[in-house]
């Protein structure tokens, strides 16, 4: 069955066939939400909390891309996930790192295999989510949307609810955050990463 | 020219889109005009082009568990507010025919009676011939309550009116059917300040033998209530009230079957509604 008829017989109540939608998406909102909450647990939170939303508010869904509706409310639970944990503190995403270790795009390089590699990958891993742990969450959501998950603009506008002048304006002040926050890190990055003044195209 | 560190917001912004391919083609032919002479600009695209690498590194966490619905997550509509809607309504319904029964076998029976009676003629050719004195007859008997008697003093107009009514209807015979229904509505004022009911009320529910000569006793109250003298004529159209003797108890036995089976329907709806309910509040729990 297609996503258009999922579509259609999960808005006539048919959770089966939402479900499917769920098998489908839950990856790419689970990502998401990672790396807008910082923590596989929050993430997990969000996420489920987002599709039990998304299935209750689906007679509102009126055609359009689905991933960028279904994106949406992602983004609004991780807000509201957000906002819940306000007060706990950070969590280490040591316990992330591990639990992705055979998945990545970033060299998947097991530890066994190249310790040093892994080392740095953890780095990479660690640093990235922090200068992304760093932003307002308004900046967080669409650099993890355009750069992380690789929205074009009218996806990602849509996804947020905004026009795309603010996609545009809110990309360009996060990627400078980030830019300014993994100089910090320094020599810890890869060197295909690495910030340095007299790199010159 | 642009100093490190010091990109304009809207450099920053234009090198941002430009990376992406987002820049309209005039302001990305000039954008590259300026790259081409300014070597700070270009560190800064590259710096950023390395920055939004990093990003897209990251990578595809696989998710710790299916994040599929469950019924109950969701609250899916198992008709349990329905049921509980629909098992209330039944209990109700079947309460108030139950009361209605049980009280109505003492009190309000007989104007109950004589409503469906009239209500249904057709289905019952002799009640349906008798029914106006019938009713007239089942009229007289809530008016001649210990209210009514203390009506005959210096209690208020509606009484008063009442009697007036019934001064009228007595001589004559023939009350119209609206008056009928104005004083059966009535009589709901005055019986609250009964005590006990009429003997004719209750005699209604019983033998129908015993109608008509509770009839009597009760026409005889009223009249001591009114303080009127009604004429032979008047007493005579009374008696055709329950000339057949059947009228009152026979009628009650005709409708109880009725009464009976709403009864019965009624619990047995609200009993099944009630187990279907407990069901779909175990299943959402």
């Amino acid at each position: 069955m297609d996503e258009p008829a999922l579509i259609d017989a999960a808005q006539r109540g048919e959770l089966d066939a939402f479900n499917l939608l769920v098998l489908q998406y839950q990856e790419l909102a689970f990502n998401v939400a990672l790396r807008v909450m910082g923590e596989e647990a929050a993430a997990a939170d969000a996420t489920q909390e987002a599709f039990i939303s998304a299935y209750r508010s689906l007679r509102g869904y009126r055609g359009g891309s689905f991933r960028s509706w279904l994106l949406r409310i992602v983004t609004n639970a991780c807000y509201d996930e957000l906002r819940r944990r306000k007060r706990r503190p950070a969590v280490s995403l040591e316990a992330l790192v591990e639990d992705s270790e055979d998945e990545g795009s970033v060299g998947s390089t097991k530890l066994a295999d190249n310790p040093e590699a892994a080392v740095q990958r953890h780095e990479l891993i660690d640093a990235i989510q922090d200068c992304l742990n760093g932003l307002q969450p308004e900046f967080r959501i669409v650099a993890v949307l355009v750069d992380v998950q690789g929205l074009d603009y009218d996806e990602a506008a849509q996804s947020i609810g905004k026009p795309l002048g603010t996609v545009k304006s809110r990309l360009a002040r996060a990627r400078a955050k980030l830019r300014e926050c993994l100089k910090a890190y320094g020599e810890l990055l890869p060197a295909e990463f690495r910030l340095q003044n007299e790199a010159l195209p | 020219m642009s100093e490190q560190g010091q990109v304009s917001t809207r450099d920053s912004e234009q090198l941002s889109a430009y990376l992406d391919g987002r820049l309209e083609r005039t302001e990305a032919a000039r954008l590259e005009a300026r790259l081409s002479q300014d070597p700070q600009l270009r560190f800064e695209l590259q710096e950023l082009r390395a920055t939004v690498r990093a990003l897209s590194s990251l990578p595809q966490v696989r998710p710790p568990r299916n994040f599929t619905l469950q019924p109950q997550a969701v609250g899916r509509r198992t008709g349990y507010p329905l049921l509980q809607l629909g098992t209330a309504l039944a209990t109700l319904s079947f309460l108030v025919v139950v009361g209605a029964d049980l009280l109505g076998g003492e009190v309000a029976q007989p104007t109950q009676l004589a409503d469906q009676l009239l209500a249904a003629p057709a289905a019952q050719p002799e009640a349906a011939a008798e029914a106006p004195a019938l009713d007239q007859s089942l009229e007289l008997v809530p008016e001649a309550t210990p209210a009514a008697e203390g009506a005959a003093g210096a209690e208020g107009a509606p009484e008063d009116n009442f009697l007036a009514q019934a001064e009228s209807a007595v001589p004559t015979g023939t009350p119209q059917p609206e008056a009928l229904k104005y004083r059966a509505g009535e009589d709901e004022t005055v019986e609250p300040g009964a005590t006990e009911p009429a003997a004719g009320v209750t005699a209604a529910t019983g033998d129908a033998a015993e109608a008509p000569s509770v009839t009597e006793a009760d026409r005889d109250t009223q009249l001591q209530a009114s303080g009127e003298q009604v004429g032979e004529e008047g007493l005579e159209e009374l008696d055709v009230a329950l000339p057949e003797g059947e009228s009152i108890g026979e009628a009650a036995r005709r409708v109880s079957p009725l009464l009976r089976a709403a009864e019965i329907g009624l619990g047995a709806t609200a009993i099944v509604l009630g187990v279907l309910t407990v069901r779909a509040r175990r299943r959402q729990s």
